[in-house]
């Protein structure tokens, strides 16, 4: 066996100037905390929390179109969409701290985010006008709003999985997903047991995350 | 109310408070307080919480939509002012550096540690005037440098509380750390590769105590440096290194 004894060396504080002058911010890449991966997302929010302008805008190129996507989908007015993606980016920016990759991804953070303030945005407008003038799925057939929505998906596994689903899942999904009603609203509207309706929409979401490889 | 299945598995009341939070699709406050005492309570319950928003999540990325273009300078001017100093200020460390040693100082200083060895199989690094060997746990990393010449380079953090170790050759590079101080919550050590002349390339981020880490072979004068970071790593460096080597 060949063994090396090495003296020691110090060296102390390196001097990263000279290869830094070489080094502009945010170049390079990286293998293991490559763009998309929950390590490289779990970085920006480190970096947002400390309050790094550049982090938080990679952060909003990222989401911003999820939560746009939620907020429009569900709010219906491009306009009050608007305030409410920014009300969720700025409580991401404010609470990015909290991301924990142990607990899912970045993308189900921002959409519970968006979620939660969307359907407090039109349940507030509910109370305010009785939703009179936004309770599309009265107006609107079912199968119009699935057509709807299978045209926005641009996802092939997504379209096929919700095409897994059966026309009563499916009804039930579209109106709290698509239109954020409770669980009560929907029996209501459906005419149907409460029972029944929170069976349909579990059966549904567990047919969902099955067939989407959701761990 | 059967919170649980005798078996211990979660009840179908159970999966239907998890897919009305997930979907905020509680009539009353009472509702959603139970599900969430259900989720903070039962680890399986927190898990398939996770899995369901993970699922509405996957739709919400298929059907997502670009926002208004003015929407970004909207949101960024309500910001407010970066909270902490850029993470580099080059010119003002350059100043800073310039004054109180030379340059080069630390490349002198490691390429002064080199020693060409063969098959190295067993590491010693001095340190606190006493070895510490690096052997059994790294032979694995250590054989992908079997009959190679290798260059040894070796060094300390300033206070000697912590070493580095590198050893390159032709067919691969190991770089091993000890007793590296323990980092808070908000920081990680990473490790950075830079090519003579030119940029820092981020590589692993690495842990307190001892370590190893396996790269591929770099060309003659590539510098490998260990810097504190925000957790998780920095995509270019934001501190100076607290230890650094010539390949």
């Amino acid at each position: 066996m060949n063994r090396a004894d090495t003296e020691h060396s110090n060296t102390g504080s390196g001097d990263i100037l000279e290869f830094m002058d070489r080094a502009p911010s945010g170049t390079g890449t990286r293998a293991e905390v490559g763009s998309g991966t929950t390590e490289y997302f779990s970085g920006l929010c480190q970096r947002v929390a400390q309050g790094d302008h550049q982090a938080f805008d990679s952060l909003y190129t990222e989401l911003s179109p999820i939560v746009y996507g939620i907020s429009v989908r569900l709010i219906r007015n491009p306009s009050q969409a608007s305030e409410v993606t920014q009300e969720v980016m700025l409580e991401i920016w404010n609470n990015a701290n909290s991301y924990s990759a142990s607990t899912g991804s970045i993308y189900a953070w921002a959409s519970t985010i968006a979620r939660r303030r969307a359907i407090d945005r039109i349940r507030s407008e509910e109370a305010r006008t009785q939703r009179e003038d936004r309770n599309f799925t009265v107006d609107r057939e079912v199968a119009q709003i699935d057509d709807e929505l299978m045209a926005q998906v641009d996802s092939e596994q997504v379209r096929n999985c919700l095409g897994t689903l059966t026309d009563k899942e499916k009804q039930t999904v579209i109106d709290t997903y698509y239109g954020g009603s409770t669980y009560a609203q929907v029996a209501e509207r459906r005419q149907m047991p409460l029972a029944t309706v929170k069976s349909r929409i579990r059966s549904a979401l567990q047919r969902l995350k099955t067939c989407l490889e959701v761990a | 109310m059967d919170r649980q299945n005798y078996d211990g598995s979660l009840s179908t009341e159970d999966h239907e408070l998890l897919t009305g939070l997930a979907l905020e699709a509680f009539d009353s406050p009472e509702d959603r307080e139970r599900a969430e005492h259900l989720v903070s309570s039962n680890e399986q319950a927190a898990q398939w919480l996770r899995g369901y928003r993970e699922t509405l999540s996957r739709i919400d990325r298929a059907t997502s939509v670009e926002p208004p273009a003015d929407l970004r300078a909207k949101i960024f001017a309500e910001l407010p002012a970066r909270q902490v100093p850029a993470p580099i200020s080059l010119s003002e460390r350059r100043e800073q550096k310039r004054r109180t040693m030379p340059r080069y100082g630390w490349l002198a200083a490691a390429a002064a540690a080199v020693v060409i060895v063969a098959v190295p199989t067993t590491i010693a690094v001095n340190q606190h005037q006493r070895a510490v060997t690096a052997e059994a746990q790294h032979n694995e990393l250590l054989s992908v440098l079997d009959g190679q010449q290798v260059k040894v380079v070796n060094t300390q953090m300033p206070q000697g509380e912590g070493a580095m170790t590198l050893l390159a050759s032709s067919a691969g590079t190991v770089v091993l750390g000890h007793d590296l101080p323990v980092m808070d919550q908000e920081h990680d050590y990473q490790l950075w590769t830079i090519a003579a002349g030119g940029t820092p390339v981020p590589s692993d981020v690495v842990p307190h105590g001892d370590w190893s880490a396996q790269l591929p072979a770099i060309p003659e004068g590539t510098t490998i440096a260990l810097t504190v970071e925000p957790a998780g790593g920095s995509q270019a460096p934001t501190t100076d290194p607290v230890m650094a080597l010539v390949g």
